[in-house]
């Protein structure tokens, strides 16, 4: 099963590049969040016909999916998308309900090594080290979520398009939740 | 790295697998599908990913778009190694005289990447409209 939060493309690249240009994606799929030199940026349209452009920099693909997902909770959270659920048995079926009103009916959880996939129905699933450990997401067809290009050695530029529509995070601690253990 | 061949390979997969999931939702599953409709849908899309621009290719079948992109013709840019080489856009190549500079290139980088569009926070409560994978799939 796939862990992947995106469908990933390695760059048959003569020289690495420090920004992908042109890169075509659907062009009413936005808004789109991109790779930046340092983190992530949203672009809220393409441009032309349906191109972006992607910094690249030098990240493991799985520390850029614990970003992405992050990025795409806060942002959920904030524009009322409607794509960030608990992750209880309540929070997995309102997740399913949100991509089954999109049409996307092949849904796959992703999960974190503390989430409880008892709470889940029988469904396609895939542990994600790359999660926060209580963490879980629902992602249909990555076709439909975006592309990751690999560049080598850790370098790689990213695209993510549909967060609204596709990505729908269970949203469990986050890390700085954590209480520290020298308080009493 | 992948070899060019290997990416051909797994764009011929990617095309192959949408093609099959566009003929199992068009014709019932247990009955033999009508040979001369299917070889029709599938002469259509192999016509349409040969001929069509990779923008148009993109709306319906983005992973496709994407290895048909890496495939083309890649400009020779720089990989940047050292603090004062920012790197290269369009074949031209980027010098900064100190870090700093070097720093404020990349965000100039950054403010390409973000195209014409404020990256600012830009609030919408407005749903999304349904997508075209319900319109091809649903």
């Amino acid at each position: 099963m796939n862990p992947n939060l995106l469908t990933v493309v390695e760059h048959p690249y003569k020289r690495r590049p420090l920004m992908l240009d042109g890169v075509p994606v659907p062009r009413d799929s936005g808004p789109f969040l991109v790779t930046s030199t340092k983190a992530t940026l949203w672009v809220e349209r393409a441009f032309g016909e349906g191109f972006l452009r992607l910094a690249v920099r030098q990240q493991t693909s799985g520390d850029l999916f614990r970003d992405l997902v992050t990025e795409v909770a806060a942002e959920g959270h904030r524009r009322g998308w409607d794509n960030v659920y608990p992750p209880t048995t309540d929070g997995v079926l309102d997740g399913i309900k949100h991509l089954h009103y999109y049409g996307l009916t092949d849904a796959t959880l992703l999960y974190g090594s503390e989430f409880d996939i008892g709470i889940a129905p029988d469904m396609p699933r895939a542990p994600a080290d790359w999660l926060p450990p209580s963490w879980g997401v629902l992602v249909p067809d990555r076709a439909y979520v975006g592309t990751v290009y690999l560049l080598g050695d850790n370098f790689l530029g990213a695209v993510v398009h549909n967060p609204s529509r596709g990505i729908v995070v269970l949203k469990g601690n986050e890390d700085n939740d954590e209480i520290p253990s020298d308080l009493p | 790295m992948k070899d060019p061949s290997e990416i051909r390979q797994k764009l011929k997969q990617a095309q192959y697998r949408h093609v099959k999931r566009i003929l199992r939702g068009t014709f019932p599953q247990g009955v033999d599908w009508p040979k001369e409709e299917v070889e029709s849908i599938k002469d259509e899309h192999r016509a349409f990913f040969q001929e069509a621009p990779l923008h148009v290719i993109a709306r319906d079948f983005p992973d496709v778009a994407a290895l048909m992109w890496v495939l083309e013709d890649q400009p020779d840019q720089a990989l940047v190694v050292n603090g004062t080489l920012v790197g290269s856009m369009g074949g031209v190549m980027l010098w900064a005289d100190s870090d700093a500079d070097a720093d404020a290139a990349r965000g100039m980088i950054d403010q390409i990447v973000g195209g014409l569009v404020s990256t600012g926070p830009q609030p919408t409560t407005d749903h999304p409209q349904k997508s075209w994978w319900r319109r091809l799939f649903g």
